[in-house]
């Protein structure tokens, strides 16, 4: 047992200040954490009806003229060649398994259609710095908004792979980002947005039974016949950018409130540890101080023995 | 007569969501009634007024560009933006509107997707300053 008091008092200092500091932090979370999962969820309505749009449309009788350039954003490609994926991460660490689970979701993708054929767009940056560490190549590099206010952080993010998509440069574009579920909960997840395929939904929260929720409007009947305005390959074409554009905004809110709860999170245990640790140094040091104050009697005695 | 459901739906909020007679909106085509039972419908809105009219009332509103679609009696408008002509700040809207005008006069400075984006914003405030001195005077 280290009998000095005073290191012990050092100590104890120290972690008082760093408690202080992680208390701080958590708070700040929090309060970022609340706002960002009201606009998450106040945009999740809009997101599955545009959605549920889109998922009629796959359902209904969609045929194209073999030239049309919006075929692809509709049908699965026969082979992935190049790929396109977005990802999601925070701008700052401290946030808990945040960015290391997103890394370790998309390094299976990497490895299975190799570094060199993916194109990748980060919106954060420790992503960046971790992918650029990992050796593959970033394309486009853009901080996330911390509060996102409009989707203004995320729109060359959108029209850059929706042109290259459009034009054959990519053959899939995939988003990793964090779904939210709860405060204590979010999911790491990678889904494809272009083209349009039944998983592609971002942000879909599932109730605790593990069931999706759906809307009355989701569900269609096999054979709807619509009528499309201006022309069904504008309307499309105009219709897989804004999708794609509501879908990433999505993802950009859901990860915004991910990061937020699991900083709040791993803050809250930084805070605890340091209470845990300052508990146990109060009573070594009260153990040292009454060591001493032992000692010093046994001392005083001992020489009026000796005198006596 | 018979009614059909309309749910008007922006990123940040519900804005409307009841049963109505008929509904008048602005798309790229031109202006477009939707009564009920409309046939299956998905078509683009332009930034303009959209009129919802029920029990001989018609409720004005401005609304930014975004897509109708009429399906099973329901008809879904997601726009980007959308206030009724009581919440339209006229002062600001107009304020803005001059900002971003003269913003895109420098258009040799900007990059394509900041001048879409600045014209797409500009066309959505001179919609609301439009639908207000229509309705408000």
């Amino acid at each position: 047992m280290p009998a000095n008091t005073k290191e012990v008092k050092q100590r104890l200092q120290s972690i008082n200040n760093t408690k202080k500091i992680t208390k701080a932090m958590e708070l700040v979370a929090a309060a970022k954490m609340r706002k960002a999962t009201e606009s998450a969820l106040a945009t999740r309505s809009y997101h599955e009806l545009a959605w549920a749009i889109v998922d009629r449309l796959l359902k209904s009788r969609l045929w194209f003229d073999s030239k049309s350039k919006v075929k692809r954003f509709f049908e699965e490609p026969k082979e992935v060649k190049h790929s396109t994926l977005i990802v999601f991460t925070s701008n700052r660490g401290l946030c808990g398994a945040f960015n290391a689970n997103i890394i370790k979701l998309i390094l299976p993708y990497l490895k299975e259609h190799g570094k060199e054929n993916v194109e990748i767009i980060t919106i954060g940056t420790r992503g960046a710095a971790t992918i650029t560490a990992m050796g593959a190549k970033i394309k486009l590099a853009y901080q996330k908004d911390d509060v996102a206010i409009d989707d203004t952080s995320i729109n060359q993010a959108i029209e850059h792979s929706y042109y290259s998509f459009r034009n054959k440069k990519t053959d899939k574009v995939m988003v990793a980002y964090t779904d939210y579920k709860s405060a204590l909960t979010q999911d790491a997840v990678l889904k494809q947005l272009y083209p349009f395929n039944k998983t592609s939904q971002v942000g879909l929260g599932k109730d605790d039974t593990g069931k999706m929720k759906t809307d009355e409007t989701i569900k269609a009947p096999k054979t709807v016949e619509y009528l499309y305005e201006p022309d069904k390959y504008k309307l499309l074409d105009y219709l897989a950018l804004r999708i794609g554009r509501a879908e990433l905004y999505q993802a950009l809110l859901e990860s915004n409130a991910s990061e937020h709860s699991s900083r709040m999170v791993a803050m809250k245990s930084a805070s605890d540890a340091a209470s845990d640790m300052a508990d146990d140094l109060i009573l070594l040091y009260n153990k040292a101080r009454q060591a001493s104050i032992t000692q010093e009697i046994a001392e005083i005695s001992a020489g009026t023995a000796a005198v006596s | 007569m018979t009614k059909l459901n309309l749910k008007l739906i922006t990123p940040a909020r519900t804005v409307l969501e009841e049963e109505t007679e008929e509904v008048v909106a602005q798309t790229l085509d031109g202006e477009i009634t939707i009564l009920a039972n409309h046939t299956p419908i998905v078509t683009i809105l332009k930034p303009g007024e959209l009129l919802i009219k029920n029990d001989n009332k018609a409720t004005p509103l401005a609304v930014a560009g975004g897509i109708i679609e009429m399906f099973e009696n329901t008809l879904v408008i997601l726009a980007d933006t959308a206030e009724h002509v009581k919440e339209i700040d006229l002062k600001r809207a107009e304020e803005r509107a001059k900002e971003l005008a003269s913003k895109l006069k420098e258009k040799e400075l900007l990059d394509i997707t900041t001048y879409n984006s600045l014209s797409y914003t500009l066309a959505r405030d001179r919609t609301r300053i439009e639908v207000f001195k229509k309705w408000r005077k």
